[in-house]
Parts: structure tokens; sequence; C-alpha cells
């Protein structure tokens, strides 16, 4: 049973969204594109001026956006950068977003920035450590972050939860919500040897506010989660099992390199359109009326 | 009560990867468990690999036009060496990399254009990107009585920027620009200055003559208008500095090189 509004702490979709890349720039300027809103990666945004925000403004004025970063660091031993979360806030108020997102994971320690979404340990100290983090987080933006689970290739000894686990009860204790990667969610669970479905199980459903659909490459013995590929039979058979589970949630294609012409992004979007409306027949069809 | 001894287990096990990832002495493969599938050596260099294909990739964004002119394999291999020996320490990685021509002049140090190419696609990444001002018009300038023009200070935009070189550099920017083979790298007789600023979306750059070099270098430092015209009649006394600069001040205004 679809989890009803009274029990929902995230909004209600929005309905489907494309990630904005600059190649598209022009065409989302240009004419009306079938997409409810827009995802924008907050650091490409976090400039002095010129283009970038001129771009973000002008296709702002369009279409609703959706902010998804990749630097806050949750997994900080000595709490979030104040600067940098002062800056997120600013753009927040520069294109009022739907929601604003970043990562379950570690970037660096000491001042130093790794660029990469690294892994916690699953234990009750780090969770102590992101929840924190994610308080200092809501403070300053003013509303819950939605916080989304990264693919993995490591796992620690000193892990006493389930990922799933430990994702869930970080989204009770901060009271947060949930973006929901289906890429990463298989990615792993093929890499670690998990159950992708009791995954999904463990995962508070009235707190998932978006779902990312994406694509990775095949190492034989591995997958990498590159977001840079068409997404993959398995990813969609498991994105139509987060629906049933979590209702017919925001939607989007994430698609992080090689980025190919809008209309090949459309299309993919349109299987997650055809994939709801399957499932939750009203939803999808009240979205692409 | 510090950080670290609100999460110990955690910053440690934080320090073993970085560690690792870095290049330096690790203990982060004690700490992993060894489950089903890969093996946990070829597990992290997953991310090895991953850390130094990104900050590499993002030397290879900004300095585009370095990147033609040492060709892939010769930037990939310094771009690499930077990357071991520099760490990003900014939220973005659109600010990492920006020591890479100094790194370059002292790695080259027979070879003084591959520094002055980093440096001006640096210079031009940083116009892209730089704060935005009205520009200053004509009719600005017509609405001033002659009371303002004693007090004019005219202000050079963020994006302003000033490069100087010793070798054939433009020319060799400009056939990487347009896909062509770059000429033999030659010194020059006398340096050249160079400027750098953002007309509407895009970042400009051209050559300066010693004049407007000058006057640019007063108006930066901020002197007035007509202090900067007096300074010039002075130095340049074989010059008609007051038609000089008026022409200066129209091609600036043209060039959208001043703002309000």
């Amino acid at each position: 049973m679809r989890p009803g509004p009274a029990s929902r702490v995230a909004e209600p979709s929005p309905g489907f969204g494309l990630g904005l890349r600059s190649t598209h720039y022009r065409a989302f300027l240009d004419e009306p594109q079938p997409v409810d809103w827009l995802e924008v990666i907050s650091e490409n945004y976090l400039v002095p001026g010129g283009k970038p925000l001129a771009m973000l403004d002008g296709i702002r004025a369009k279409h609703p956006m959706v902010m998804h970063g990749v630097s806050m660091n949750l997994g900080a031993v000595a709490g979030l950068d104040a600067d940098y979360l002062q800056r997120l806030a600013s753009l927040a108020r520069r294109i009022e977003p739907l929601w604003v997102s970043d990562h379950l994971c570690w970037t660096g320690a000491h001042g130093r920035n790794l660029h990469d979404l690294l892994p916690l340990p699953y234990t009750e100290e780090a969770l102590r450590v992101v929840v924190r983090n994610i308080g200092q987080a809501q403070d300053a933006l003013g509303r819950r972050l939605v916080v989304e689970n990264v693919s993995s290739y490591l796992d620690y000894e000193a892990s006493s939860l389930t990922e799933a686990q430990f994702v869930a009860e970080v989204a009770r204790q901060a009271d947060c919500l949930l973006l929901v990667d289906v890429n990463n969610i298989h990615v792993s669970a093929v890499n670690h040897g998990f159950d992708a479905l009791a995954y999904l199980d463990a995962l508070p459903a009235d707190r998932v506010q978006q779902i990312h659909v994406a694509g990775h490459s095949d190492h034989g013995d591995h997958l990498i989660d590159t977001h840079d590929q068409p997404v993959a039979e398995p990813v969609w058979q498991l994105y139509a099992e987060a629906l049933r589970r979590f209702g017919p949630v925001a939607t989007m294609i994430e698609r992080d390199d090689h980025i190919p012409p809008l209309p090949e992004l459309l299309a993919e979007l349109d299987q997650a359109r055809a994939i709801t409306e399957a499932i939750w027949p009203s939803d999808a069809g009240r979205k692409a009326a | 009560m510090s950080a670290v001894e609100r999460a110990p287990e955690l910053l440690d096990l934080q320090q073993s990867l970085q560690a690792y990832l870095i290049g330096q002495e690790s203990l982060i493969d004690t700490k992993l468990r060894r489950g089903p599938g890969i093996a946990v050596e070829r597990r992290l260099s997953i991310y090895h690999h991953a850390y130094r294909a990104r900050l590499q990739d993002t030397l290879a964004d900004s300095y585009g036009h370095t990147l033609r002119y040492l060709g892939a394999d010769w930037f990939e291999r310094d771009a690499l060496a930077f990357v071991e020996g520099h760490g990003s320490h900014h939220f973005s990685l659109r600010w990492y990399g920006a020591e890479f021509a100094e790194w370059l002049a002292l790695r080259w140090p027979d070879d003084g254009e591959i520094a002055e190419l980093a440096a001006l696609d640096w210079a031009l990444r940083g116009a892209f990107d730089a704060a935005d001002a009205p520009v200053l018009t004509m009719a600005d300038l017509a609405a001033l009585s002659p009371e303002d023009w004693a007090e004019l200070r005219l202000k050079l935009p963020p994006s302003y920027a000033r490069l100087k070189q010793s070798f054939n550099t433009l020319a060799l920017w400009q056939a990487l620009d347009s896909d062509e083979t770059p000429p033999a790298a030659q010194p020059l007789a006398t340096q050249l200055d160079l400027l750098v600023w953002r007309r509407g979306h895009s970042p400009h750059f051209r050559s300066l003559g010693p004049l407007e070099a000058q006057a640019l270098d007063a108006l930066a430092s901020g002197r007035s208008f007509a202090e900067t015209c007096a300074e010039l009649a002075e130095t340049q006394p074989e010059l008609n500095v007051p038609a000089e600069m008026g022409a200066l001040l129209r091609r600036w205004v043209d060039e959208e090189l001043l703002v309000r």
C-alpha cells in the first residue's frame, strides 16, 4: 500500500526531472522541454559570476530546480564547513529550490578535499557524527536536507550495521529526507553481494523525496558507478521495486559524463514515466498531462 | 572536548584511507573486510585511480591549450606528477590547479612558453566566471560635468587580469585554438604586456602597447583619470597624451573594459 499523505514526511512529488548540464543550456533556454524540474550541481554555481550564473538564472525562470551538492562532507568529524554552508544557503535564496541534497559519505579530512564520495563505516560513532552534521546543515539551510546513498567498493571491518540500516537510522535520527539512487544500490549490491530488495525494504518509505536512475559500467567481476551510460535493465527493475515501496516519487535521470543529446535523456525519462504509470496510474497521468 | 575525541575510530579510518589515496603509508588494507567478490587491493585501487583521474581531468579542462601544446601523453604525465604533490583544499574542483603554471615553469626551465600558455589558460578560466559588474557606457561619460572629470576614477571589471610574456606564446595560443600546428617557440625581443578580461560571457585577451599598459597600471592602482594623464605626460613627453588617452578611453568603453 502506498504511504498516505498523513504519514509522509517527504513533500509530494513534483514529477520527473533531469540533471542540468552545460551542453544543454541552449536547449533549455530556447524552447520548452518536457521536464517538470531540473537538478543543478550546487558547486557549479558557487562561483562569483559570468555565464554559469547567467544561464542558471535564465533557466530557473522557466523551470523549478533542486540543488544537488557533492562537497558537504557529511562524515566530517570536525563538523561541516560553515563558509560552504553559507554559500550554499545563499545560492538557495537565489534559485529557491524545491529541495537541497548531498551525499551520505565523507570527502576528506583535515581540510583536504579528495573530491570523491567515500563510504563511511556503518557504526554508532559515525551515525552520531552524521546526524550532528545534518543538523548543522538543516539549521544553515532552514529546511530538511535530502541525503543520497552513494555507491561503494569498500567494506570496513568496523561496520556493525548494514548500509541500509545505517541510511534508515540517519534519516530517522536526523529527521532528514532521502534521495535513493537505485543505480548506486545495484552497483553496491553486486560488488558487495547484498540483496538490493532487502536494502529497499529497510528504508523509511515516508522519507524518500527523490530517486536517481543512472547507468554504470560492467567490468565482468565488478561494476563501476560511472553515471556515463544509459540506464541498465536491472536498474529499471530495481526502480520499479522502489516505486512499489515508496510511492510515485520524484524521479531523475542522472548522467554525469558522456552527456548525450537531450532527446536521448528525455527518452529515458519517458521510460521512467511509463514505469511509474504502470505502478501508480493516476499520478503518472497527472504529471504527463 | 576535541573533535578527535568525539569520533576517534571514524577519524582513524578516514586518515588511513586519505593517506592511502594521496600516496602516503597507510594501514587501510588491515581495516577492510575481506568478503565475496574482488580482492581488497583491487577495491582500493578503484579509489586510488579515481582520485588521480578526477584531478587530472580537472587540469585538462582548465589548461586546454597547454594540453594541446604538450600533447596528451606529456600532459597526462605532468598532470599526474602535479597531482601527486598537490592536494585540493577547496570545496570545488573549479579552483584546483591554480599553481600549475608556476609548477610547469620549474619543470620546464628551458621552455618558458609552456608556463606562459598555462598562465594564459588559467587567466581566461578566471575571467570566465569572475564577478559581474555593469559596464560603463559612452552615455555615462557624456553625463559627466567638468568637475566630475577632475575627480573621475575609472573602474576596471572584476575579470581584469594582466600577464607578461617573454615568448611568442600568443602566436602559439592562437594556432592551438584554431587546431593548427603552432610555430616554433621563440623568445621575444621585449616582454609583452597582456590584458585579460571578459566581454559579455566570453573571456578575451589582447596585447598592450607601453602607454596603455602604464595607463591601466595607474588606473588599477586607484589613481584618478586626471592623475593618470598627468603621470603619462611626465613620463612620455614625446606623446600627445590627451589625444592618446581620449582614443584609449573610447576603445575601453567599446571593449567593455570599464565598469560603473
